[in-house]
């Protein structure tokens, strides 16, 4: 290990803090953000470019450069349902996401709650979609905020200890965010996509150069020593597991009321379908980092935290100066996906918990939106610094909580029957299942909690929309009309 | 495009998606799950997801051409 390398590779990792602030600050001078969809959608008005990064970096985050490569190094193959489910998740967000921009832009809409509580007639079904989902924003942002404060903390050869890191991150994000909205975190995640993209390629070049020469030998070397690691059930899993996490996950894209807010900001409904449908061409970046895991299996035996696998392969690798870069890039991933998590739970919890129950004028609800980014991301610094579960585990779990929002989605563009007690019922009684399936009885049989949940909710949510009077015909009908949209 | 035209993009683009569900997942994933052969040095599963990415983008891209979510 180089000694004193904290000398160049912190320097590098705060220069992409300022990086991003100056960015994020600039951005406000294009926006109106005294506006709610001007802070929140940016007036509707994001281009391919910044959609492609704004979605790409925003699913790209620490576990692509601490928890993948974590899980390649200590369980082999499995990892790679990461890749996949991003993949199938985009497949099944396409249908609905014509439906989203629309509904959306219709009847100005800037949330994936609002959108529930009006189709289900219901300020408290909407409310019970903000909670679910910010609390998946939550636990998504401790995934985040964790991956941030490893590697302030191991640039800094443990200078910076792990809370102080996250709570510069997080102040410096707040700032940002504050000013500038969702613009700011479309630039931001243009310059991070781009960074990360390069970096990673870089990287794993090296890295498996370094190490094994090519990929061949590497491959060779691990079918030969270590062959458990090229399967899934060698890997601790099995097809049951492996299909769950994989259902869950995907099902779960559409789910993350994130990416309705960044598809409520494109400027047409073409701009939102082509991002889309290349989008997965970005999860090539999550490959490399995997492979970075694979090439440390044999040469770098009994590191830990596995998530610091990454980082301690670059350091004996890599030049210091491409160290840096690399370090700079996780924590750009960390950061381009937590931006638009704490700016979603202020949103929501000021537009569909607080303000349809009181009377706050447009100016009121977007001064709140802002004003609640701040506790929001308090709560995600304080969790985090306890290190609760390791990355991946952390969103594995995630994902549980929101596929719950799954049936009410599906029900509110495809089933007219479908009733705000159906919709209530089956999510809260989902996401208990989910909750105590995740934490007290972990996957029973091998399946997925979030899937046991999944299925309790969809049960409940048919047999209790049936027994329960159909929603307004006028409401239902401007959900089921919506080919008759024309965009101006 | 008219709502006739519309349906059988509908119908193609759910058959597909439930066809990657299918390769990708249990049972298909019994074809990428296993230590070799190599192929120009990468292991079975590392191809199959290669696989899923092009598969999804050219599907999907076929999808915008039809036009088929509207």
């Amino acid at each position: 290990m180089k000694e004193n390398y904290w000398v160049v590779l912190l320097p590098f990792t705060l220069a992409y803090v300022v990086i991003a602030l100056i960015l994020g600050l600039s951005a406000a001078k294009r926006g109106t953000m005294k506006k709610l969809e001007g802070w929140a959608v940016a007036s509707r008005r994001l281009g391919v470019f910044v959609m492609f990064f704004l979605t790409g970096a925003g699913a790209i985050s620490a576990y692509t450069f601490l928890g993948a490569p974590g899980w390649a190094y200590s369980k082999g193959v499995p990892v790679l349902y990461v890749t996949i489910y991003l993949t199938l998740g985009y497949f099944v967000a396409y249908f609905f996401l014509g439906r989203v921009y629309k509904i959306g832009k219709k009847f100005h809409h800037v949330t994936q709650a609002g959108v529930i509580r009006h189709r289900y007639d219901s300020k408290v079904v909407g409310a019970i979609g903000a909670v679910i989902g910010i609390l998946g924003c939550i636990g998504y942002g401790i995934t985040q905020g964790m991956g941030c404060g490893y590697i302030l903390n191991f640039a800094s050869g443990g200078r910076i200890p792990f809370w102080a890191g996250i709570t510069l991150v997080f102040a410096v994000m707040c700032i940002y965010i504050v000013v500038s909205g969702l613009r700011a975190i479309g630039w931001t995640n243009s310059f991070q996509g781009i960074l990360m993209a390069v970096v990673a390629v870089l990287a794993g070049i090296l890295i498996v150069k370094h190490y094994w020469g090519s990929l061949g030998t590497l491959f060779t070397g691990l079918q030969n020593e270590a062959p458990q690691f090229l399967t899934i059930r060698a890997g601790g899993w099995n097809y049951r597991i492996w299909t769950t996490s994989v259902l869950v996950s995907s099902l779960g894209i559409i789910c993350w009321p994130t990416f309705w807010v960044m598809w409520m900001g494109s400027k047409s409904i073409n701009a939102v379908r082509r991002t889309v449908s290349i989008l997965p061409l970005y999860w090539f970046v999550i490959l490399p980092m995997i492979v970075v895991g694979y090439a440390a299996i044999l040469k770098l035996p009994g590191i830990t935290p596995t998530d610091s696998i990454a980082m301690e392969t670059a350091l004996r690798a890599l030049p210091l100066g491409l160290t840096g870069v690399l370090f700079a890039a996780t924590l750009a991933a960390a950061m381009s996906s937590c931006e638009i998590l704490i700016l979603n739970a202020g949103l929501q919890c000021a537009t569909d918990i607080v303000a349809p129950f009181s009377k706050l004028s447009e100016t009121k609800i977007t001064q709140l939106s802002k004003l609640l980014v701040l506790p929001f991301a308090a709560i995600i610094v304080v969790v985090s610094v306890t290190k609760p579960e390791s990355l991946v585990g952390m969103l594995l779990m995630t994902y549980g909580w929101l596929v719950q929002l799954f049936p009410a989605i599906v029900g509110m563009f495809f089933w007219k029957r479908a009733t705000k007690q159906g919709a209530a019922i089956g999510l809260l009684a989902g996401l208990v299942l989910s909750i105590l399936f995740s934490r007290l009885w972990p996957n029973p049989l091998g399946i997925h909690a979030g899937i046991w949940g999944l299925a309790l909710n969809v049960v409940l949510f048919v047999v209790i929309s049936f027994l329960t009077s159909p929603p307004p015909k006028e409401v239902v009908d401007q959900y089921f009309n919506l080919h008759e949209y024309q965009e101006e | 495009m008219s709502v006739k035209k519309r349906k059988p993009a509908s119908v193609f683009g759910v058959i597909a998606m439930i066809a990657m569900f299918v390769l990708f997942c249990w049972p298909g994933i019994l074809l990428f799950d296993r230590p070799g052969p190599l192929f120009l040095g990468l292991p079975p599963m590392l191809w199959g997801t290669y696989l899923c990415v092009v598969l999804c983008v050219i599907l999907m891209s076929i999808l915008v051409k039809l036009g088929v979510e509207k």
